[in-house]
């Protein structure tokens, strides 16, 4: 099976004539680009997958302007467009307790107080108001808004989420 | 310009005569509606609404900082979609930033 990666970035075009590479920051801490010295530049749509070394990075507006090793004009930057700057999952930032990040609830079972299944975390919808977190289960889908009022435990270890739903969110 | 303010603000009578019923009962129960332009009311706070976006019901929780909102800016009606495995925005239940 192959590595789990987590994207910290885009490459979204060349930047001059030395094989810079303008990479939109896909993660909250754009800063990381600058202490990462080697990542894996991933093209999903045929997941290709290929480590390379960071030689210099620095911030340029919202964006980062990446060098890479073996990277030196603008043909070679210009062939590298629109392929995922990631890291191995387990070099992702920790977060604070009681945070998450999505692609770590997905999979994850979710239980009422009661034991009762109601499915699996399918993904995160960023409402206005709260998160909603999209559960799978019984031919249907359920958007559970991430209160502490409704979501009562999440054990990552274990892969499951207990909520106290109030009635009628599961029939919506 | 802003509504006047002898009227009050906007809030669907239905609905609101709903909530109150709730929160005399003392009962937790989602509420469907579709008044995206009721305002939210102090009375509203602890409850879930299910606000429709056009297409389906975006459930609410609502807290004290959403009321004097109109119950539509919390039920989007155009979706996101971002990176599903990016190191970005975290989700927390507790709500912290």
């Amino acid at each position: 099976m192959a590595e789990r990666l987590v994207v910290i970035g885009e490459i979204t075009r060349a930047h001059g004539l030395r094989g810079e590479l303008r990479v939109r920051p896909l993660t909250d801490h754009p800063e990381r680009f600058e202490r990462v010295t080697e990542c894996v530049l991933w093209d999903t749509a045929r997941d290709r997958r290929e480590r390379h070394r960071i030689t210099a990075a620095r911030r340029q507006g919202d964006a980062v302007l990446v060098s890479i090793e073996g990277c030196a004009s603008a043909e070679d930057a210009g062939a590298l467009v629109g392929r995922l700057v990631a890291l191995p999952e387990a070099e992702a930032l920790p977060l604070a307790p009681g945070r998450f990040y999505p692609w770590q609830l997905e999979g994850c079972r979710v239980l009422t107080e009661d034991g009762r299944e109601v499915g699996r975390v399918t993904g995160i919808e960023r409402g206005a108001a709260q998160d909603l977190w999209v559960v799978a289960g019984a031919g249907r889908e359920h958007l559970i808004p991430a209160v502490p009022e409704i979501v009562l435990e999440v054990d990552l270890g274990a892969r499951r989420v207990v909520i106290r739903p109030p009635d009628g969110l599961l029939e919506l | 310009m802003g509504r006047s303010l002898k009227k009050g603000p906007y809030i669907e009578e239905k609905l609101l005569a709903r909530i109150e019923e709730l929160n005399r009962s003392r009962q937790k129960k989602v509420l469907k509606t579709w008044s995206r332009r009721s305002t939210i009311a102090p009375e509203f706070v602890g409850h879930t609404l299910a606000v429709h976006n056009g297409k389906k019901f975006i459930p609410v929780y609502v807290t004290e900082n959403m009321v004097g909102h109109r119950l539509g800016e919390f039920a989007l009606t155009r979706t996101f979609k971002a990176h599903g495995t990016s190191e970005k925005a975290a989700t927390s239940p507790t709500g912290k930033a």
